[in-house]
């Protein structure tokens, strides 16, 4: 089977909107590029219809109806479920029923964490325990169930991981590739700093700005925290500095919290258009990474990486997931805890030491261009498919780096 | 015409669009190669030819990427635009291509207007398609005149050509029906026609149309963008949906294909189920001889079990009755029982607080009397005495009752106008609540208001009927301080019980499932209570345990009888009896020698466990496999198993175990341990397991508290549940222990017992005295200072100090002169204040082997303080020690700190009297804790180094809970010491300014470890305040 021929089918837990469909619509598109037909499946009460692109956007209920939906009327020839949770799981579950494929999943995070956190320790334990159709109350469509998750990965025919550190959760001896992702090009460029955007938020040129977009949620609440403090204790040592923050908050900020952060943050809230977020961002002076090495960060790919190395800017980050792999000082800062201190320490350094900001800026952009590109994803993706259905796949070697 | 479909295509437009190309895109990557390609093409289809004629209306839209092609070649280019009524061509596009007239309107206006707009500034000529049908040669004319031509003026041949191939009947079309919808498409393009109609009928271009041609194709372009992304997403769609289409049928064409390959198989699936259905019939007579003969076998089998079942159902009757006869029995018994134990209590309650209060008032009158009797002055002052006899002295009692009828009125728990309501009898005597209460309704049972019950309260708390007591006084006074039960009855309601099946299921996933031996040493033990000992442990939720009973020489019949009928019904439950009573120590260690489990679990023989007791014992050691010793929460019953109290207890907390008897039950210790350490001590028949826990301590730390309530311990006359001092030498006891625990540790220090089971632990004396550095940050202040340096000075018996003062720019002169007076270090620390900073600077300039960080607000009022906390600090393992402070009024201000209260730590026990004994002695004895303020702490001068000092982020607040919590995390303990005390005037010299970045900052360090909950501060206690109040 070669790429002109293969029908792949991506089933995705969420619409294309979100992070993870930005990652399937651009690996779909390269794929399709390359020649391979392509379908994206979401759940029914997701699907967005989208324009401009090289591939089939379906719901889950119409791909079920008919699993040869592929122009060419085959069904498909791989099922790619991006992330195992059970929305994936169960469309998997039925179209086993009606079609046959090689089945790949892709892990993005650590589930079980994910899954604890959700579901709370106690009906964590219970869920993992209990036999199939006794469980008490539906199950969130949206979370890995801790039992059938495991069961789902054994069953697959191979696994892909944004991460090393996944292939913990990818059973022995089970095929695995590494891919990661990569920035638009077309917007993630590097640019000259944007001081007349700076003075159009009341931003002066001496003030010190760390940049950040995505979203805050129960998750990554605490390591946001660690930024804005670190503006804090920037300022309590003689630097002005403030977080440039763009992305929805969905987490419970107190009033007194929000009051003291309003000093060090500015929130520019949820930007629709992607080349507003490149507008606002290319006002910064360094992009921050905050956090620590723990059971989320060890195993997660934070998207937005790939955008800050690309824009030209030092990057701030702790060792773990892309700071296992960037050299300090070198590639960008790495810190054993991006924690509010360590933060504040990096900065300082960085902004007192211009040659260093030069070489952090200029080996951001050099690591962007060693390690993000969609199309070397795409071209390693499609090896992993073609080796899958030809039965040449040997198990995955720890620590290969994509390309 | 294909090039041009080409270019389209990679535009992703067609010719029918009418929406605007932006010139912009004729040079994007797809575009590119296609316009590459445009030489050769002409090239190929041209070849030498002078002059190319290029007809394609495709042209008009395309007409920049040509032109562009045209002037890089060095081809001289004119342009002829032919101009139709719009409507023809509509016309003309909806009979040949079915495009609805309005579109085909909008396509004329985007063909003419671009063709129009890009061919401006060069050679062209405008022409009249109408005239061209009727005057060929007169538009030849114009063309040639106007761009510079001379087309068809040579050759006569071709002239004739033309004239036969034009004519007017090429005119195919006129106007069509318009609907008023599209009234200004109508006007643009009939405004557009006459603007280009007219330019075709003059010889010029005129100036002044082209004005109106340009505002014309604005407002198409606008129009153009504003419906483009809807085009094309129908576009998309429509691409879609023929795609779906072309695969339907294909799907349909596949299925008709089956349907046929169907057919075929049906014929020879019909011929294969005759066949079958053949067989089938054989089968099924085969069956039916063997039902026939199964049957028969059957009948003769049910008769057999119907016999069987019938005898056993008799045998079962009979022992049913049996035992129905002996349940109601022992029901009746038990009944009767109860009620007299009921009765019993109390009577003994009410005699007890009548026989305290008798007392009490005896002693008192007869103290005041013996007092004032033997007084010189009641001797010597007879004669004035007898001269002013209206003038009367108010006795102690009096004035004991009016001092405790005000704190009953201003009590909450009190609430005058509900006791007037609730005693009608006390409204209508007309006396005053608060003073009846006081009087005489505490003691008919009547309760001072809703939240405060009489009875609960003395029922629960015994030493309190014994003393005599009001009990709402005792509670006011002491009981709260104490965190004792508060009368009211919600507690009981609390939830405890884990659900079995969910445990079940815990348990199912533990890898680990070690055999528990409990062991029960029994003697002259009450039956029924026997009886629901045993039945706890048998209806454990775990079932992998083995019930040793150790008969202590009671050498009682029925309690023999008893034992080996629990062994009977159960193998698990093995039995093993001594000659002679030998003590509790004894006994339990014969049970121990016979047990084979991995652990032990200790239990008496009138109290329970509770079902799921084992269970968490498991699920805890498979969390920690190393664990040697478990001990548990733990609450009191009464005879009657009614819920008396609850005991919370803090995790593995050595020093405490010191001072109090805390660890208890449920206490499961590794077999393998508790043999090495030589099992129970009689010597210490009494307190035996409390000796036992400080040996096991001694051995190890693998120790795990269990925070939830596992065991249940039944309060009875004379045990020590029912009262502290049950028990005759139990404090004697305890101080025995706790002294042979410090000689084996090489602790220089000795053990006091206090009564109540508490044991201060007092330093002793020392070989050597280290220099000890006290470090006090100061700025200005000189009536604090002098205070604080004076009290030093003048009360401290330790020999060896050096004090350090860190100034920060003091300038008031009678601070100053305090330099001077002291003999003390001072080192400048100019800047703006920072205590982190100023301590560490201090620190860098001190030379002793302890370091004590001290508030300049702070008083010293007991000399041997710093005996105390070195006697802490020098332990090894030992971080931070910080003491009992208070403030002025001998209210508490610190008592260690908690970590969670606020969403990050507080002091606990704060504003509690000094005296109080705090939660189970949590106040008066030394004990590990998270963490101790810098107010007044001591620390070894090498462990402050070694963990960088005070954190110098923090400017104002939790610098010492941070550096407590790192020294946890280096794996040291921090002691608060509750055995002295020093006053802190903390609220003279702190502002009140709260400085949140410190507040984040600790949360940014400590999180974990503070959403994790303190390890000292049981988490079924509330956080939302910090006196032990039940969760």
């Amino acid at each position: 089977m070669n790429v002109r021929n293969m029908n792949i089918l991506f089933a995705l837990y969420n619409g294309l909107e979100c992070n993870s469909g930005g990652h399937v619509r651009a690996i779909a598109q390269a794929l399709a590029d390359m020649g391979a037909s392509c379908i994206v499946a979401v759940p029914d009460d997701h699907f967005r219809p989208v324009a401009d692109v090289g591939f089939l956007v379906m719901e889950f209920g119409q791909v079920l109806q008919n699993p040869s939906c592929f122009p060419d009327g085959r069904p498909a020839d791989v099922l790619h479920a991006w992330t195992p949770r059970e929305s994936v799981r169960k469309f998997w579950q039925e179209l086993r029923g009606a079609s046959v494929c090689k089945t790949v999943v892709h892990l993005e995070d650590n589930e079980e964490h994910l899954a604890r956190v959700q579901l709370g320790d106690r009906r964590f334990a219970l869920e993992k325990l209990t036999v199939d159709g006794t469980e008490q109350g539906d199950f969130p469509l949206g979370v890995s169930h801790p039992r059938r998750y495991r069961q789902f990965m054994e069953d697959a025919d191979g696994a892909t991981v944004l991460i090393d550190a996944l292939r913990d959760f990818v059973p022995a001896e089970k095929p695995c590739q590494l891919i990661w992702p990569a920035a638009d090009p077309d917007l993630w460029r590097p640019r000259p700093r944007n001081d007349a955007y700076r003075r159009s938020i009341g931003i002066g040129d001496e003030c010190i700005v760390l940049g950040y977009h995505g979203n805050v949620h129960f998750a990554n609440q605490k390591e946001v925290t660690s930024l804005y403090l670190a503006a804090a204790l920037l300022c309590r040592s003689g630097l002005p500095t403030k977080v440039l923050r763009v992305g929805q908050d969905y987490a419970n900020w107190s009033q007194d919290f929000s009051d003291w952060a309003a000093e060090f943050v500015i929130h520019l809230g949820w930007q629709e258009q992607r080349s507003d977020i490149v507008e606002a961002m290319s006002a910064a002076d360094i992009f921050v990474q905050p956090g620590i090495a723990d059971d989320f960060n060890n195993y997660r790919f934070p998207s937005k990486l790939p955008e800050f190395f690309s824009l030209g800017r030092p990057v701030v980050l702790p060792r773990t997931n892309i700071g296992l792999k960037t050299e300090h000082l070198v590639d960008a800062y790495v810190l054993e805890q991006a924690n509010g201190p360590g933060i504040c320490e990096a900065v300082k350094h960085i902004v007192q030491d211009e040659a260093l900001y030069r070489k952090l800026s200029d080996g951001s952009v050099a690591f962007a261009e060693r390690h993000f590109d969609w199309a070397a994803t795409a071209a390693c993706l499609m090896d992993f498919y073609t080796s899958l259905a030809s039965g040449s796949v040997a198990a995955s070697q720890p620590g290969a780096d994509p390309r | 015409m294909e090039f041009n479909e080409d270019v389209l295509e990679a535009l992703n437009r067609n010719w029918n669009n009418e929406f605007l190309i932006d010139e912009q895109e004729f040079d994007s990557g797809s575009v590119a190669p296609l316009k590459a390609r445009l030489p050769a093409l002409l090239e190929q289809e041209f070849e030498d030819q002078r002059l190319m004629l290029v007809k394609d209306p495709r042209v008009c839209l395309l007409l920049p990427l040509w032109l562009d092609v045209l002037d890089t070649e060095g081809i001289d280019t004119r342009v002829v635009i032919p101009v139709r009524h719009p409507f023809e061509v509509a016309q003309s596009l909806l009979k040949r291509d079915g495009i609805p007239v309005e579109v085909g309107m909008s396509l004329w206006l985007r063909h003419l207007l671009d063709a129009e707009y890009y061919s401006r500034g060069r050679k062209r000529a405008f022409v009249n398609y109408s005239m061209l049908l009727t005057d060929w040669r007169q538009t030849v004319e114009k063309i040639n005149r106007e761009c510079d031509l001379k087309l068809l003026t040579d050759s006569e041949e071709m002239q004739i050509e033309v004239e036969a191939f034009i004519n007017p009947d090429l005119r195919h079309h006129h106007q069509p029906a318009l609907d008023g919808r599209h009234v200004e498409l109508h006007q643009w393009v009939l405004e557009t026609y006459q603007i280009l109609q007219s330019a075709s009928e003059e010889t010029n271009d005129q100036q002044e149309l082209i004005g109106a041609l340009d505002k014309l194709r604005g407002k198409l372009n606008i129009a153009s963008r504003l419906f483009d992304a809807g085009a094309r997403y129908y576009r998309d769609q429509a691409r879609q949906n023929e795609k779906r289409s072309e695969l339907l049928e294909q799907e349909l064409l596949a299925t008709k294909s089956l349907q046929e390959t169907a057919g075929e198989r049906r014929a020879v699936a019909e011929e294969r189920l005759a066949v079958a259905e053949e067989r089938l019939a054989v089968a099924e007579e085969r069956l039916a001889v063997a039902e026939e003969r199964l049957a028969e076998m059957s009948v003769l089998h049910r008769r057999e079990i119907d016999e069987l079942e019938s005898r056993a159902a008799n045998v079962r009757d009979m022992h049913l009755q049996e035992i129905a006869e002996l349940k109601n029995r022992l029901e009746e018994e038990s009944r009767k029982r109860t009620a007299l134990t009921t009765q019993h209590r109390q009577e003994v309650s009410q005699l007890r607080r009548q026989l305290g209060v008798k007392n009490r008032e005896l002693g008192e009158l007869g103290s005041d009397l013996a007092h004032v009797l033997q007084s010189r002055s009641w001797r010597y002052t007879a004669f004035w005495r007898r001269l002013f006899r209206k003038k009367k002295h108010v006795p102690a009692a009096k004035r004991r009752r009016l001092r405790e009828a005000e704190a009953i009125r201003a009590s909450e728990l009190f609430d005058g106008n509900w006791y007037l309501q609730q005693y009608p009898d006390v409204a209508s005597a007309g006396a005053d609540p608060a003073e009846h209460f006081l009087e005489f309704g505490w003691q008919e049972d009547r309760d001072p208001g809703p939240g405060f019950s009489v009875s609960e309260y003395l029922v629960r708390n015994p030493d309190v009927a014994m003393a005599g007591m009001n009990p709402l006084i005792h509670f006011l006074e002491h009981g709260q301080f104490e965190a004792r039960f508060s009368g009211t009855v919600e507690a009981e309601q609390r939830p405890r019980a884990s659900d079995p099946e969910e445990l079940q299921l815990l348990l199912m996933d533990c890898e680990w499932k070690p055999l528990i031996s409990v062991v029960v040493p029994v003697y002259k033990t009450d039956g029924g209570l026997l009886q629901q000992c045993v039945d706890s442990v048998r209806g454990q939720i775990y079932s992998n345990w083995e019930l040793i009973l150790v008969d202590d020489g009671s050498k009682q019949e029925s309690l023999t009888q008893i034992l080996h009928e629990f062994a009977d019904t159960d193998s698990r439950i093995r039995i093993f009896s001594m000659e002679d009573n030998a003590g509790i120590s004894t006994a339990t260690n014969v049970g121990l020698h016979h047990a084979v489990g991995e652990y032990i679990a200790f239990l008496d023989h009138d109290d329970e466990l509770t079902i799921d007791a084992l269970a968490w014992v498991v699920l805890h050691l498979n969390q920690n496999k190393t664990a040697k010793v478990l001990y548990s929460d733990q609450d009191k019953i009464d005879a009657t198993g009614r819920l008396l109290d609850e005991f919370f207890k803090p995790g593995w907390s050595p020093t405490y175990l010191q001072s109090v008897m805390y660890v208890g039950h449920l206490l499961v210790v590794s077999r393998e341990l508790v043999l090495e350490v030589g099992g129970l001590d009689a010597e210490f028949d009494g307190v035996q397991d409390y000796e036992l826990m400080l040996r096991l301590g001694e051995r190890t730390s693998e120790i795990v508290h269990i925070p939830r309530v596992l065991y249940r311990w039944r309060s009875i006359e004379g045990s020590l549940a029912a009262a502290a001092d049950a028990k005759a030498g139990i404090d004697q006891l305890q101080e025995k222990a706790v002294t042979r625990h410090l000689q084996r540790m090489g602790v220089p220090a000795m053990a006091q017992a206090q009564g109540g089971h508490r044991v201060k632990v007092l330093p002793g004396r020392q070989s050597e005295q280290p220099l000890v550095s006290i470090l006090i940050p100061t700025k200005d202040q000189p009536e604090l200072l002098g205070k604080c340096l004076q009290s030093l000075f003048d009360k401290s018996s330790y020999p060896n100090i050096e004090v350090i003062l860190g100034d920060n720019n003091t300038t008031d002169p009678a601070a100053r002169a305090l330099f001077e007076r002291y003999p003390v270090k001072v080192v400048p620390l100019p800047g703006r204040f920072h205590f982190a900073q100023f301590n560490n600077l201090m620190a860098n300039n001190a030379s002793g082997e302890y370091l004590v960080l001290l508030n300049n607000d702070v008083e010293i009022i007991e000399s041997d303080w710093i005996e105390h906390l070195m006697l802490h600090a020098s332990q090894p393992g030992v971080g931070a020690a910080g003491p009992l402070l208070c403030y002025p009024d001998m209210s508490v201000q610190h008592a260690g700190v908690i970590l969670g209260p606020r969403g990050t730590a507080d002091h606990v026990m704060r504003n509690f009297p000094v005296d109080a004994d705090g939660y189970a002695g949590s106040l008066m004895a030394a004990r590990e804790v998270s963490a101790v303020t810098a107010a007044c702490l001591m620390v070894r001068a090498e462990i402050y180094a070694a963990v960088g000092g005070l954190n110098e982020n923090f400017l104002r607040h939790y610098e010492d809970v941070d550096f407590c919590l790192r020294l946890r995390k280096k794996g040291l303990r921090n002691i608060y010491v509750g055995s002295t005390r020093l006053i802190h005037h903390e609220s003279k010299s702190r502002g009140s300014v709260y400085n949140y970045t410190d507040r984040v900052l600790l949360l940014d360090y400590w999180h974990e470890e503070i959403q994790g909950g303190d390890p000292y501060y049981n988490p079924n206690f509330a956080l939302s305040g910090n006196c032990y109040q039940s969760a």
